[in-house]
């Protein structure tokens, strides 16, 4: 039988193709097509032929080769750590029942909200050399010599497992949660002891979900900018970071491209990694095993190292946005309340610095925010209605919407320079900013809104338009309000995202569209802590209000980072 | 008989239930553990492997105190109600995992793993992974796994009750075999009567955390003890007459078209197969009787019915 001789199917296939048309528009012609662009920049001569040199020049070259190794060895050694001081926390909160436990995993969404500026922000307030640990030091020890910490490869993996470590907890903890301690148990009704146990039951049972962890940290890490900017000093450079010197110092795209391409290529593939090990990951729920969840309190011993590592966690996690917001009131020399850097902050003092005017900067931010949020929402509603019906090739097409996930904020940049520049000069608009953003946003707010399109029967859209209703009148009335959360959830994504996001903005802006963390780089990069702070202080608002508002509408939902 | 293992006054208490059981199991004996979900049947079995520690009392194992020993040196085997065979081994390596924690030679253990594999007849399967073999072949691959180590007891844990009705009665079978070749102590947890009754040297009857009573099938079934074994075991019909109140099985009761101590209405048959059941109206109660269908063909819904009772009932009220 023919699928199209039967009208409701026919329907059905019209509608897909309807939904993907404008998505697919705006993906190929905002991001496939200039991606091609940048591959076509990479293997070709400057009079155009095929060549593979700028792509050997990877590895011959050794300023080339030296930022690649880093690169690995960087993000591998994060990840690393950042699995090791993970585990036990995901231990603790998979084993055993306190209060204000779901408060404390919570928390952890923090770091993946607060954007890398101002993270690195407190940890130079904390550890610089005049940072508050350093001061601390010297006053109360009577240390000569400050420590330096940052500018080091130290400081990078430091806070690549600060920023990192809560995707250890989560991801290991739901799965530990979820394996049965029978297996365990059995493993000891054979003789084995606890650590036999642990290395030969308990970690291979883990090991789908460590390694889902660990390859996700890997990639933050692998393609990590901003914090190697700043808090790693000029002797170091990943991959993301010298497609940006190529582009920025020496005006070169064919390297940059090649580059962008090689790091393409490996994200993808340890992102491919991830998604297919993180099918695997069962997780589930610690009431169902043999011996019942215990309180912490039950023992003395794992009390205390419980409260110790809980402790830290918190720590880690409140005190480089606490430091920020404490330092934006403080005068540096007499160490007294004052609101001296706020008044310099919103006066004329750095228009020189930022290009324009501070309240200019703050509009830009918010305008690209709002406007990445209804884009990023548009298209993610359009892709999970289309992708709600099965149908033929439906993988590829999901591998199609998901592939910028893959793509890094600085290559994005660079195959917008090269793309949008001609035949139309795009690059004095904002555009080219607003749909990097957007790009960006757009796989967070598929993940947060397919699920819940998916899952969803269409019996309720069928009462509501037997019962008179449109489909444009029933999408307002019945569609919006069944996702109603995930939309607003995945709209304080899309904003949040928006709102930080540094690498691709900073690569295409112009004077006039600086925002919020370009400003904050550059009071950064001018030694400006305290407006920094000040500035850093208002960022961090707007983070706690959308950690709030994640925690209000979002919880015990499927995790969609 | 060698007392092969002795529980000694256990109690747990949780926070809404407590259990409290004394109990022996002899050398070689096959012994249930049965009662209804939630009757703790499965906590006594973990006690005895020592996964939960009890708040009181004494396991003795060979006459040796090991209610403070530790799982892994109990030398005690458990079969799960799912089997836990490790889903990242192969049937080979989940059956040699005990072995291997030995450091034996690698012959040595290829040695014995086949030896059990073929006791077991899953010589065929070792390659293959938990997920892509069927129940009871799960069943014999977790009892090679716990038999290999050569444990002084096997505790079961409702081996059967994931599997189909078909299934389960050729494993049982399957285990009876099994008891009988390894002769080894078995502590046996089930909710289900009939197989506690086939398999079982003794029963154990819990509820509500307690022991009701501790006995043959044959004792379980014609001695009960407590109204609880009564109710549980089998069906049972409560008659009342000249103010003392019978309890007959119904297979005990004979149906007649004329003559009996009781007369009733035939209300319903239920056609089993071999065997029916006749439900009969009495004045004010329903009871049931049990017969060889090609015995009570001519009784039908609405038929007036006489009922008398076998003569044994009478001394085993």
């Amino acid at each position: 039988m023919k699928i199209n001789k039967i009208p409701l199917l026919r329907g059905i296939q019209k509608k897909i193709f309807l939904n993907f048309f404008f998505l697919f528009i705006f993906l190929f012609l905002c991001f496939y097509f200039p991606l091609f662009k940048m591959l076509k920049e990479a293997f070709t001569t400057s009079t155009g032929s095929f060549t593979l040199n700028e792509f050997k020049k990877i590895f011959n070259d050794l300023y080339n080769l030296r930022v690649v190794t880093f690169t690995f060895k960087e993000a591998f050694i994060s990840a690393f750590f950042t699995l090791i001081v993970g585990l036990p926390g995901a231990y603790i909160i998979s084993h055993y029942k306190f209060k204000g436990k779901s408060f404390l995993v919570s928390l952890t969404t923090v770091p993946f909200i607060l954007p890398s500026l101002l993270v690195a922000l407190g940890f130079i307030i904390l550890f610089g050399d005049n940072g508050f640990l350093n001061k601390f030091l010297m006053d109360v020890f009577h240390f000569k010599q400050p420590f330096h910490i940052l500018y080091s490869f130290a400081a990078i993996i430091l806070v690549h497992t600060f920023y990192n470590f809560p995707v250890v907890l989560r991801i290991i903890g739901a799965a530990w949660a979820g394996v049965s301690d029978k297996y365990e148990f059995a493993a000891k009704s054979l003789g084995a002891k606890p650590l036999e146990v642990f290395f030969k039951v308990t970690v291979p049972l883990l090991l789908p979900a460590i390694i889902s962890s660990f390859s996700l940290v890997f990639l933050y890490c692998f393609l990590s900018f901003s914090i190697i900017l700043i808090i790693g000093g000029a002797r170091f450079a990943t991959i993301e970071v010298s497609i940006y010197t190529y582009y920025n110092m020496f005006s070169d795209f064919k390297m940059g491209s090649a580059l962008a391409t090689f790091q393409a290529l490996f994200s993808l593939l340890v992102i491919y990694t991830y998604l297919k090990v993180s099918d695997i990951v069962k997780t589930g729920d610690i009431e169902k095993s043999i011996a019942p969840a215990p309180s912490i309190l039950s023992n003395k011993k794992t009390l205390f190292f419980s409260l110790i590592y809980l402790g830290l966690i918190f720590f880690l996690i409140i005190a480089p946005i606490l430091v920020v917001i404490v330092y934006a009131f403080l005068d540096p020399f007499s160490s007294k309340f004052t609101l001296e850097n706020f008044a310099k902050l919103f006066g004329t003092d750095y228009t020189y610095l930022l290009g324009t005017s501070f309240l200019r900067v703050t509009l830009n931010s918010f305008a690209f925010a709002l406007f990445t949020l209804l884009l990023s929402n548009l298209f993610a509603l359009l892709g999970s209605y289309g992708l709600k019906t099965n149908f033929k090739g439906k993988n590829l097409f999901v591998s199609i919407l998901m592939l910028p996930l893959a793509i890094s904020p600085i290559t994005i940049a660079l195959s917008f320079i090269i793309f949008f520049r001609s035949p139309i000069n795009l690059m004095n608009t904002p555009i080219p900013i607003l749909i990097a953003h957007t790009l960006l946003a757009f796989p967070f707010s598929l993940r947060a809104l397919l699920p819940a399109v998916q899952s969803t029967s269409d019996s309720f859209v069928f009462a509501s338009r037997s019962l008179g209703y449109s489909r444009v009148k029933s999408f307002f009335a019945v569609d919006l309000n069944l996702f109603k959360n995930v939309l607003i959830t995945s709209s304080i994504f899309s904003f949040a995202i928006s709102f930080g996001e540094f690498g691709a903005t900073f690569m295409l802006y112009m004077p006039r569209f600086t925002t919020i963390p370009i400003a904050l780089y550059r009071f950064l990069s001018g030694r400006h802590y305290g407006e920094a702070s000040a500035l850093g202080s208002i960022f961090a608002v707007i983070n706690i209000i959308s950690f709030i508002l994640i925690e209000k509408f979002h919880r015990g939902r499927e995790n969609i980072i | 008989m060698n007392e092969k293992i002795v529980l000694l006054e256990i109690c747990k208490n949780y926070s809404d239930f407590s259990i409290k059981a004394s109990f022996i199991a002899y050398e070689g004996e096959l012994v249930s553990i049965l009662g209804p979900s939630g009757s703790g049947k499965t906590t006594i079995l973990h006690i005895i492997a020592g996964f939960i520690p009890p708040d009181s009392g004494k396991i003795i194992k060979d006459g040796i105190d090991i209610t403070n020993v530790r799982s892994e040196k109990r030398n005690i085997g458990i079969v799960f109600q799912d089997y836990a065979l490790f889903p990242f081994l192969s049937v080979y390596s989940n059956i040699a995992f005990g072995l291997r924690l030995k450091h034996i030679s690698k012959k040595e253990l290829d040695v014995e793993v086949r030896t059990f594999a073929n006791a077991f007849g899953i010589e065929n399967i070792l390659s293959k992974y938990p997920d892509l073999i069927s129940g009871g072949e799960k069943q014999r691959v977790a009892l090679a796994r716990a038999m290999i180590t050569k444990p002084d007891i096997l505790l079961m844990d409702e081996p059967m009750s994931s599997l189909d009705a078909k299934i389960g009665e050729k494993l049982r079978n399957e285990l009876k075999d099994f008891h009988r070749k390894f002769g080894i102590t078995i502590v046996y947890v089930t909710h289900d009567q009939t197989e506690a009754m086939y398999l079982s040297d003794r029963i154990i009857l819990m509820n509500n955390g307690r022991i009701e009573q501790i006995g043959t099938s044959v004792e379980l079934y014609y001695y009960p003890q407590t109204s609880f074994a009564r109710e549980f075991i089998g069906k049972i019909n409560s008659i009342n007459m000249d103010g003392e109140t019978l309890y007959v099985r119904p297979e005990d009761i004979k149906l007649s078209k004329k003559r009996g101590i009781l007369k009733g209405i035939v209300a319903d048959v239920h056609y089993l197969g071999s065997m029916s059941e006749i439900v009969v109206k009495l004045e004010n109660s329903t009871i049931f009787a049990l017969g060889l269908t090609r015995n009570i063909t001519n009784f039908k819904a609405g038929n007036s019915v006489f009922l008398s009772f076998n003569k044994n009932v009478k001394q085993r009220r």
